[in-house]
């Protein structure tokens, strides 16, 4: 049985001469998911990532992978982690089959077990065809795909891919869609990108960095679980808002500008669910009619560039 | 960090960078045999060995101009450093890669020797001293072209480094032949010459098989020192 994995970020600061490119920042995760890392060019996603790699030291902070520290105990923590880097820096005079085995070699694989292995991540990236051609002599979809592959050498819990969809064409990226996508059923994967698209649908968390500092940390599923409504109601503001201010499971209420004479209020709910029974049971209790009862939608690019807007969060 | 060895063994013949550096060593220790063993019709090894130091001068920043630096310019030193292997371990690998080589290329130019066995005869020990002598002296020249090498960003800066290195430590360690003042003591410490000179007349000296071992591991010792302090820089 698969163990449990983790991620424990402990306030990280790294500086880089007279410029901070992480300042406090901490997060934490547990069990398989899929974890967007999104913020500005410079904001500090690179950094972060390198740090839970164990390619840079953080200047103050921890990260624990599973709980090793990757500070005190590098050399075995990093069994634990995968790694793209944004340029896929391969060997270009290695053949896709003498790159992917060297890196499992290198990733302490068990003799016995290396042809399984290498079977197994060539079928997973789709890289039998290209097994004997030269890494120097492929094209940038195919490269990206060996350099995940290379990621995947030695069965890690942990995947960090570095804006890895950077140049891919539309059915690349499906193909590296479906593959996370797998991936994210039994790895933690934090994924730094700029497409806000491609982070919404294959993630179910979002960590916001802005200046080097976390300005978001929230699950995308609950972003995306109407947690705002539009009520329209058959009354005015002076009636329903008190009765709305009321529920239980209603954050806040604005009044929008009335729509013919009908009362409408955007409403923020954080028990997304249950919002809509007490309404029903509230409103019928006083006779007062429902007119509309909306979800609102509110995208990952509204809250991207609301928090970036709004600087650092507490 | 057998993989590490054997992939880096394995690099320098697929890249051709371990076969030009080869024919040129061979080529020039040619050269210097010709001309001081063929045409002079002398079994004398000694000046041979002598002057395949100053070949090794040259040739020395070859193997290990793209040991870090190559890594660094292509981005592939991210692939190790995130692999579960220590710096110390890397760069011991990358160091009997490229001494490996340089123990290839004296075993190669044992034809000269053997050359002069068919026409001739040949001091054997003698000759065995010589080559043990040249190999700590190659041991310890590549492992300080190893550290001037391994901040540079590419291997066109590493090799120039390198050469640049060897022949200051030339020059400073001909200041310990000239007088007793401090600086002529601190220029004895590196001076390599004297202590490759008794292995040329065919002399077992300990000391200096020693020194030329301590040399190299101290350098080794410094670039991982100094690579675990920059990461905690780099960008």
């Amino acid at each position: 049985m698969r163990k449990q994995v983790s991620i424990e970020c402990t306030g990280l600061y790294k500086s880089f001469g007279p410029k901070t490119a992480l300042r406090d920042v901490s997060f934490q995760a547990t069990g398989a998911q899929a974890i967007g890392l999104l913020g500005q060019n410079g904001a500090g996603k690179s950094t972060l990532l390198n740090i839970l790699a164990g390619i840079i030291l953080p200047d103050k902070g921890e990260a624990l992978i599973n709980g090793q520290s990757m500070t005190e105990a590098p050399v075995t923590t990093k069994e634990n982690v995968g790694y793209l880097s944004e340029t896929a820096p391969l060997y270009d005079e290695m053949t896709v089959k003498e790159y992917v085995r060297f890196l499992i070699a290198l990733n302490r694989v068990k003799k016995a077990d290396r042809q399984r292995h290498y079977d197994n991540l060539i079928d997973l990236c789709n890289l039998g065809d290209a097994q004997n051609r030269l890494c120097g002599n492929l094209s940038h979809g195919f490269r990206q795909r060996v350099a995940l592959c290379g990621a995947l050498c030695g069965k890690p819990d942990v995947l960090l891919l570095d804006e890895p969809t950077t140049g891919l064409d539309p059915s690349q990226l499906i193909d590296f869609r479906r593959l996370i996508d797998t991936l994210s059923q039994s790895h933690i994967i934090i994924l730094s990108s700029h497409t806000l698209s491609l982070i919404e649908s294959l993630c179910s968390r979002v960590i916001l960095l802005n200046e080097g500092h976390k300005v978001l940390d929230r699950s995308l599923k609950q972003n995306n679980g109407l947690r705002q409504y539009l009520v329209k109601l058959n009354t005015i503001d002076r009636v329903a808002l008190p009765i709305l201010r009321q529920l239980p499971s209603v954050k806040r209420v604005t009044t929008l500008p009335q729509e013919g004479g009908k009362g409408c209020w955007l409403v923020e709910s954080d028990m997304g669910d249950k919002f809509p029974h007490e309404l029903f049971a509230a409103l019928s209790a006083r006779h007062i009619a429902l007119l509309t009862l909306t979800p609102m939608r509110q995208s990952l690019e509204d809250v991207y560039l609301a928090h970036l807007a709004g600087g650092k969060q507490p | 960090m057998i993989t590490l060895y054997k992939h880096e063994w394995k690099t320098y013949f697929i890249t051709s960078i371990g076969y030009i550096f080869l024919a040129v060593f061979l080529a020039l220790s040619g050269f210097i045999f010709v001309v001081n063993n063929l045409i002079s019709r002398t079994s004398d090894l000694r000046g041979f060995f002598f002057m395949s130091s100053y070949v090794w001068l040259l040739e020395s920043p070859v193997p290990v101009m793209r040991l870090m630096a190559g890594e660094r310019r292509r981005g592939t030193d991210r692939i190790l450093h995130a692999s579960p292997v220590s710096v110390t371990q890397a760069l011991v690998a990358k160091y009997l890669a490229a001494l490996s080589l340089s123990l290839l290329a004296l075993v190669l130019s044992l034809i000269f020797p053997l050359v002069v066995q068919i026409y001739g005869g040949v001091h054997w020990p003698e000759v065995w001293m010589g080559y043990i002598g040249l190999f700590g002296y190659f041991a310890a020249h590549l492992a300080l072209n190893l550290l001037v090498s391994s901040f540079a960003q590419s291997p066109a800066a590493a090799f120039t480094l390198s050469l640049g290195a060897n022949f200051l430590l030339r020059l400073f360690a001909g200041l310990s032949a000239q007088g007793t003042s401090l600086i002529n003591r601190i220029a004895s410490l590196v001076d390599f010459d004297s202590r490759l000179t008794p292995f040329i007349y065919g002399q077992w000296s300990p000391a200096s098989f020693v020194y030329f071992l301590c040399f190299a591991v101290l350098c080794v010792s410094l670039t991982v020192l100094l690579l675990g302090l920059s990461r905690r820089r780099r960008a």
